[in-house]
């Protein structure tokens, strides 16, 4: 009898062969990409909305070999770490006293949380208006992007402090400062690392949104490029080096919060 | 007074004091009010938008994309969350690919579906869908996990056979972990598919926003982002109650 | 002793004063749609030496167009926002934003054309009736012309909103509307491959030759600080339009490289552009763009035209 979670579950063999996990994904991966292929070939759709796998191969070589590819992928990448360095700031800056004044936190809290909820790249046009249409707006809808996640993570984060650690920290009659850097930080280390993985997924998305929807550089502004001139292969090698850096900086983010 | 309540009130207050500190400083003309709208101008430019008809249709719009995506994940996810529990080794094979794409930032990919599907409805639905799929495949599958052993072993002493089982035991009990999923799914669709109006100029209320920029009818862009964040939050927030009230205890 | 010192202090003063004469004023000009045939201009004219010849160095911002163009203008990020639909330039200068039309962009609608798949049975505007037709988005020009074009052919087509020059290829191509729009040089590739078939043009009416539908605009900060500057650098516009077409071979050539394209492509794009569509002076069809500005609620309330004359225009430079 084939193996199934309910015969397991009554207590049956629990073992499972790695070869066998690696051979399914090994079929579905082949299986997508034949599929793939039979898509671009069929004729099915629009001829060039589904390039064949060579031709999509070929554009990200030759993306990769594109000197002006890094310029982009420069302002890009500086667009995501500062934007990203801001709105972390912000948000441990507005979370502390939003999770240690329980008063603030209660009265502050629905208006950051119905903005958290709301799709970041619609103020995008705010930005525009405040900051200009170049590197500044995107910069922006980073920060806008990585403030939430961290502001609302870190009130949890403080609202969590064991009050003893608190008390222990007043009865050494530290200052303030004191006791953000030697009681309340360290115990929020891990809340603090948590949200950093998250706002700066958020923040890469969120610049890169904004330069597909009006920028003059960056990836995102390439793919744009792509696409008006309808240069489909390229635009899958454009995105799929922005999916692939997109994904790469998450593990790195993954791996970092796991060392602290 | 009671101590929320009288936080709800210091929040209003505060805004409204923000919200006169703004306008002053605009009426002083220290900000352009083509920059910042002034708070005064936004019932205005909100019954501006009401009256021409850009509150009500695109609303419609936008929620009935959101439905029908999170119904396509449902439809799509729940069996698939389903497969994963009950073949160990696709769920071992598949789920790290799963969680990872949780992760990913599908809606970068836009600009292919766009090409793929054209400037319409079948893109904004799709990336709701994508966004949507992957919590409900996982809230599935983690509802099957959780449940009770010893249900399934009642089941099984009563020589049920495995789709029985599954059927009247596993599933029921899953129920509660499925709409969990079912409302991540809806909300995250909803703020996708949002996203997605706007960028693409279609649709509902987000397309409103991304008009108003583009006509440069500055209040009424500041009404149409303020009113996509009430949306947004009243989804949340009434999704969240939902729950609580059908979950007993 | 004193006739070689001062000869020496005049020798300083003549480099320092030439030195001064050749320094170029900074103009910061957005232009939306870059590198067409019409928004060019400025580049054609920097290339020609008209703008340097000026004593003006143009750092040229490439926008979307529309609303982004304008907001550069407004919070002075740019001196000149160019090939601004007139629509919206109303629109914006009647809300009180601090700018004035210093010339037309461009007028008619010979630009726009609707193509069709090659292997679709229509074959004119006349066998539109109930087909799907693309422009770009509600108040453009694109939707305009569109409506024009089916009054004078005297069908009723189904007008779409399909977005941008691309949305509408592939829309096109994939079948999901009959008719899409373009200007060339876009498209003219798929036309040369016998992929696409052109079915309408804007020039087919004649009435829409007399209504401008793009302008140039400057800050009224630019206009009052820099008034002179200003001057300068409309008759080195002037200059360059004049420059174009008395050099066609040298403008498609430039316009070629520009936008990386066969010089077949810049030879077939140029006829779109006659040099009248492209005159900066007068900005055409006024009454006209104020009916059209009020019924896409650009303008709230009518607007006559004398007053409309003042509020909106600046014409800093008229040639002779």
């Amino acid at each position: 009898m084939a193996e199934t979670a309910l015969t397991r579950a009554a207590g049956g063999p629990s073992v499972l062969r790695p070869t066998r996990v690696s051979l399914i994904r090994a079929v579905t991966l082949l299986a997508l990409l034949g599929a793939w292929e039979l898509l671009a070939r069929s004729g099915w759709l629009y001829e060039g909305v589904v390039p064949p796998l060579e031709k999509v191969v070929a554009a990200c070589v030759q993306l990769l070999l594109t000197p002006a590819m890094y310029r982009h992928l420069g302002v890009t990448a500086w667009e995501v770490a500062a934007g990203f360095a801001l709105g972390f700031a912000a948000g441990v800056a507005c979370g502390v006293p939003m999770g240690a004044g329980r008063f603030f936190g209660d009265a502050v809290g629905p208006y950051v949380d119905a903005f958290a909820t709301a799709p970041k790249i619609i103020f995008l046009p705010i930005a525009m208006l405040l900051f200009g249409t170049g590197i500044g707006s995107k910069l922006a809808l980073g920060a806008a992007s990585a403030f939430f996640p961290v502001a609302i993570n870190t009130a949890a984060g403080v609202r969590q402090i064991d009050p003893v650690l608190a008390r222990v920290g007043r009865s050494f009659r530290l200052s303030a400062w004191q006791m953000a850097t030697r009681i309340y930080f360290p115990a929020l280390r891990r809340s603090l690392v948590t949200s950093m993985r998250l706002a700066f997924g958020l923040a890469v998305v969120g610049v890169l949104l904004a330069e597909i929807k009006l920028s003059s550089a960056g990836l995102g502004f390439l793919a744009n490029e792509y696409y008006t001139r309808f240069r489909v292969p390229d635009l899958y090698a454009v995105l799929i080096l922005v999916f692939a850096l997109a994904v790469g900086a998450n593990s790195l983010m993954g791996r970092l919060a796991r060392r602290f | 007074m009671d101590r929320r309540r009288a936080a709800a009130l210091a929040g209003l207050a505060g805004v409204t004091v923000a919200a006169a500190l703004l306008e002053a400083v605009i009426r002083a003309g220290w900000i352009s009010p083509l920059i910042i709208a002034p708070p005064s101008s936004l019932p205005g430019a909100f019954a501006k938008l009401w009256r021409e008809g850009f509150v009500l249709r695109p609303f419609a719009l936008t929620i009935a994309q959101a439905f029908a995506a999170t119904a396509l994940a449902a439809l799509a996810g729940i069996p698939w969350g389903y497969w994963l529990w009950r073949r160990p080794a696709l769920g071992a094979a598949y789920e790290p690919w799963i969680g990872a794409a949780f992760a990913a930032p599908t809606i970068l990919l836009f600009p292919l579906f766009l090409v793929i599907f054209g400037r319409g409805y079948a893109t904004t639905i799709f990336v709701g869908f994508l966004a949507a799929v992957i919590p409900v495949v996982l809230k599935t599958r983690e509802a099957f996990l959780g449940v009770p052993r010893v249900l399934l072993e009642v089941g099984r002493s009563l020589h049920l056979s495995a789709p029985a089982l599954a059927r009247r035991i596993a599933f029921p009990a899953a129920v509660p972990g499925i709409f969990t999923g079912l409302r991540l799914g809806l909300i995250y669709a909803l703020v996708n598919i949002i996203g997605m109006e706007f960028l693409i100029d279609f649709g509902g209320l987000g397309r409103i926003v991304s008009e108003m920029y583009f006509r440069y009818e500055i209040p009424a862009m500041y009404a149409a982002i303020l009113l996509i964040v009430a949306v947004s939050w009243t989804f949340l927030a009434a999704l969240a109650r939902l729950e609580t009230w059908l979950r007993p205890r | 002793m004193s006739i070689g010192r001062s000869t020496f202090a005049c020798a300083i003063a003549a480099v320092v004063l030439s030195s001064a004469a050749v320094a170029q004023d900074k103009v910061r000009a957005a232009v939306g749609q870059r590198g067409n045939w019409d928004t060019l201009v400025i580049s054609q004219g920097v290339e020609a030496g008209f703008f340097k010849r000026a004593g003006i160095d143009v750092d040229i911002t490439w926008t979307r167009g529309g609303a982004e163009t304008m907001q550069a203008l407004i919070t002075g990020s740019a001196d000149l926002n160019i090939a601004n639909g007139i629509l919206g330039a109303i629109g914006a200068i009647a809300k009180g934003a601090p700018v004035k039309i210093v010339s037309a962009q461009f007028t008619g609608a010979s630009d726009l054309y609707w193509y069709v798949k090659a292997a679709s049975p229509i074959k004119s505007m006349t066998d539109m009736g109930g087909r799907t037709m693309g422009y770009s988005r509600p108040g453009a020009s694109s939707q305009l012309v569109a409506l024009s074009l089916a009054a004078h052919a005297r069908v009723r087509p189904q007008l779409v909103a399909a977005g941008g020059i691309p949305d509408n290829r592939t829309q096109v191509m994939s079948g999901q509307i009959d008719a899409g729009w373009a200007v060339p040089h876009f498209n003219l590739d798929l036309v040369n491959e016998g992929k696409i078939r052109v079915i309408a043009r804007g020039s087919d009416v004649p009435a829409l030759a007399d209504q401008t539908v793009r302008v140039n605009l400057a800050s009224v900060k630019f206009l009052t600080e820099k008034r002179d500057v200003a001057r300068r650098f409309m008759k080195a516009y002037y200059d360059s339009i004049e420059w174009m077409y008395a050099n066609p071979d040298r403008a498609a050539a430039f316009f070629a490289k520009f936008n990386d394209v066969a010089p077949e492509i810049a030879r077939q794009t140029a006829p779109s552009f006659p040099k009248q569509a492209l005159a900066p002076w007068p900005v055409r069809g006024l009454k006209r763009n104020l009916d059209e500005a009020l019924e896409y609620k650009q303008l709230d309330k009518p607007l006559a035209d004398q007053d409309a004359q003042a509020l909106l225009f600046d014409f800093v430079y008229l040639p002779k």
